[in-house]
């Protein structure tokens, strides 16, 4: 499919670079220093043994990153659009959500504490402030965390797409259509669902095999997730004919904090929350600290709550065939008041 | 030629300074050729450019010590404080359990303030389960109870149906 639809791109005058997520674009440089010198660093400062670069570049998690930036070195290089194989769905879901993980692990070290943490040369040998002002910690994990923030605004940007393909039946389509709920939940729009290898009756596929694999067209067509349904054959198809590769095709509702909209009804706030498919009637909704949390097939998705929430108590959700519906009611405690002591 | 006394609050710790000898036959500031006892610290004549002072009289009074430190009386007052502070600070707050519950104890009152004064969850608090099971329990009017570092999920009611 990738390969099709850079294929696709080059029909059309336009430069397209594909990245292979699944582990064969290779270790970036950035991310190997990134493992290997400062969270290896950190063990080492900690008590741990070194490890060799090797092994931590081995981790997924780094060869995510890479493809990340990978896909980011391209944009730079000039490219019109980006193409990245993510491989299977938990590997896509893996590669969408490890920025946010990381991003999280980041804030919770940058502390005030590593801030004080100085570095500590391998040989144990004192070094002049002076003439090579070391690094700390602190500065090193910041400067990791504006390159993975960098990464999850690009996969959060609004001309970011994905598009899914499946197999024309029953336990395909089940998959696809929940990971459609789920990666828009994320953030990511889903413009394309492609139901690949279908068979014709051309080619000889029996009547009651045809029948079959339209039903399950159908499924992808009634789930209304807003992304295009199209087949494709033996002979892969990027875009259904006449459309442009580069859409716009279609795209799914996706949940992030411009997107959720917040109401204020006469003694509460209410905060709409879009959520597809079985993300709409499955998914939890929490509250941490300032943030709230939607948790579905696994996967937290964190939005910062708008200010006047953060003096608010989420008191309950409900459902709606749009997503969830959150009630927050004022809290007292934290809320402005006026010179008299009542609330402002 | 003699070494010319440091301030009380100088400590020594810096460069040599040029000027840090002088003359003791040089003429006091005052016209009279007497001291004045209010820009003294210690009771003997410093000289040279303005320092900053202590006024008023020491516990030592100006018979002090040489050093112009009275250490025994020091002493002696820090422990009279350590023995004030653990017989009506210490004492009392050993048996406050909650922070919260003893605003008027200074102990409890700081630890709240620094915002350590959260007691642990304890047996007998509300538990909200993440899925959503028993979050029936949870009064809508009062609201789930925000936890430390946990998410608190948030009950969800009914199912909608929007035309």
């Amino acid at each position: 499919m990738c390969a099709a639809t850079a294929e696709a791109l080059r029909e059309e005058g336009l430069r397209g670079v594909v990245v292979d997520a699944t582990s064969g674009a290779g270790t970036h440089p950035l991310a190997a220093a990134w493992s290997s010198a400062s969270l290896g660093r950190l063990g080492a400062e900690a008590g741990a043994d070194p490890l060799p670069a090797t092994h931590w570049a081995s981790l997924a998690s780094i060869q995510q990153l890479s493809a990340l930036l990978h896909v980011r070195d391209a944009l730079d290089a000039g490219s019109d659009t980006v193409i990245v194989d993510c491989g299977p769905l938990d590997r896509a879901r893996q590669l969408l959500e490890l920025p946010t993980i990381v991003l999280r692990v980041l804030d919770a070290a940058l502390t005030p504490r590593l801030a004080m943490r100085r570095r500590v040369p391998p040989d144990g040998s004192p070094t002049d402030p002076a003439t090579d002002p070391p690094p700390t910690l602190f500065e090193e994990f910041e400067g990791i965390r504006g390159e993975v923030a960098s990464l999850a605004a690009a996969l959060a940007h609004p001309a970011t797409t994905m598009r899914l393909a499946c197999l024309p039946e029953a336990d395909s389509v089940d998959r696809i259509l929940r990971a459609t709920a789920l990666i828009s939940m994320m953030g990511v729009s889903v413009d394309g669902l492609v139901a690949n290898r279908c068979g014709r009756k051309a080619d000889g596929w029996a009547k009651e095999l045809l029948a079959q694999q339209d039903a399950q067209v159908a499924r992808l067509e009634g789930a209304h997730s807003g992304a295009l349904v199209w087949r494709s054959t033996t002979r892969v198809r990027a875009v259904p004919k006449g459309r442009s590769v580069v859409g716009p095709l279609g795209g799914t509702a996706v949940l992030d904090e411009q997107t959720a909209h917040l109401t204020a009804q006469d003694e509460e706030y209410v905060l709409d929350l879009p959520l597809v498919g079985a993300a709409a009637t499955e998914a939890q909704v929490g509250r941490l600290d300032d943030a709230l949390v939607v948790a579905f097939d696994g996967v937290h998705r964190w939005l910062t709550l708008p200010p006047v929430l953060r003096r608010c108590r989420a008191t309950s959700a409900v459902r709606t065939e749009a997503g969830l519906r959150v009630s927050f009611v004022p809290d007292m405690s934290v809320w402005r008041q006026d010179a008299r002591g009542s609330a402002a | 030629m003699t070494a010319r006394r440091q301030p009380w609050w100088f400590s020594g710790d810096d460069a040599e300074q040029p000027d840090a000898v002088v003359d003791e036959d040089s003429g006091p500031d005052r016209p009279d050729g007497g001291l004045d006892e209010d820009s003294v610290s210690d009771g003997s004549a410093d000289q040279g450019e303005p320092e900053p002072v202590v006024t008023g009289s020491r516990p030592g009074g100006d018979d002090a010590s040489s050093n112009g430190i009275e250490w025994t009386a020091l002493l002696a007052g820090a422990q009279r404080m350590v023995d004030w502070a653990t017989e009506k600070v210490l004492a009392p707050h050993a048996e406050h359990t909650d922070p919260a519950d003893h605003p008027q104890c200074v102990v409890c009152r700081t630890m709240v303030l620094i915002g350590e004064g959260r007691s642990l969850v304890t047996d007998d608090e509300p538990v909200t389960d993440p899925q959503g099971a028993g979050a029936e329990d949870v009064e809508a009017e009062s609201g789930p109870v925000p936890a430390t570092g946990e998410i608190m999920w948030i009950p969800i009611r009914e199912q909608v149906r929007e035309p």
